[in-house]
């Protein structure tokens, strides 16, 4: 990361900022993986899209007979399962200034260093810190599986009119 | 010199739990939720490492070195908040 591009922030924004880009890029995934079953698996009517193709075939005792086949696209093309299982930021900051903020903690404000060995002019209170912050995924909470539940108990299959009788 | 770190190990940890907070989603926004912070994702930090040196006062400096390195290991829980594991400094040019 090059230095000075951020100066003198709360150190609080700059960890909750990282964490956040690497949260949002995650739902970025996710949205790929959406727009790519919406995109490939259906067309602009919100229908299945599918391959269809015909074969005869001799049956005994009957003669040659014709099938049609016609097999969802989505289930014969990869689908990008696209997500972060873990991530790791390392990055160094210069604490510039230590102030006794409202309450009791002191705040810090901060800037990217280069890193934490270039630290010859540190005094006390203005030296590099080395962060090394490990996100993972974690357990789906209860509560999000019991909607999963739900809404999996409400996938149905309707009849619909034929084409050309609605 | 050991209050200045640990006062400087307070203000990491609490700039730590400020960051945190910035990414969960407070429950009780949700209307009937309870009064619990949940993080946003299930892709959630859980541990962090800081380093840092520590200049040493003129004074101690031919016992110690010019500098210690502090090292913080903290685990993040669920809800967002970080709990510090343990604090190891180092006089890695100590004459001692």
């Amino acid at each position: 990361m090059p230095e000075n591009t951020v100066s003198h922030i709360p150190l609080s924004q700059l960890v909750g900022s990282l964490v956040r880009d690497i949260v949002d890029a995650d739902g970025m995934a996710a949205k790929a993986t959406s727009d790519f079953i919406q995109n490939v698996g259906f067309d602009e009517k919100g229908e299945l899209r599918t391959v269809q193709f015909s074969y005869q075939q001799v049956v005994p005792g009957v003669g040659v007979k014709r099938y049609t086949v016609s097999v969802p696209l989505l289930t014969l093309v990869p689908i990008p399962i696209l997500g972060i299982d873990k991530a790791e930021i390392s990055f160094t900051t210069k604490i510039v200034e230590m102030s006794q903020g409202d309450s009791q903690a002191p705040k810090l404000l901060a800037k990217i260093a280069a890193d934490a060995q270039s630290n010859s002019d540190a005094t006390s209170e203005t030296t590099n810190i080395k962060f090394t912050l490990t996100m993972s995924r974690s357990d789906v909470p209860a509560g999000i599986t019991g909607i999963f539940g739900l809404l999996s108990n409400n996938i149905q299959v309707t009849g619909a009119p034929a084409s050309g009788q609605e | 010199m050991q209050e200045r770190v640990e006062r400087m190990v307070t203000a990491v940890l609490h700039e730590i739990e400020r960051g945190l907070a910035l990414v969960r989603v407070p429950a009780r926004e949700l209307p009937g939720a309870q009064q619990v912070e949940r993080f946003r994702s299930s892709l959630r930090p859980t541990q962090v490492v800081c380093t840092f040196e520590w200049p040493i006062a003129e004074k101690e400096r031919a016992e110690l070195g010019p500098f210690l390195w502090v090292k913080m290991s903290i685990e993040i829980d669920a809800s967002g908040v970080p709990r510090l594991q343990g604090v190891t400094a180092e006089a890695p040019h100590a004459s001692v």
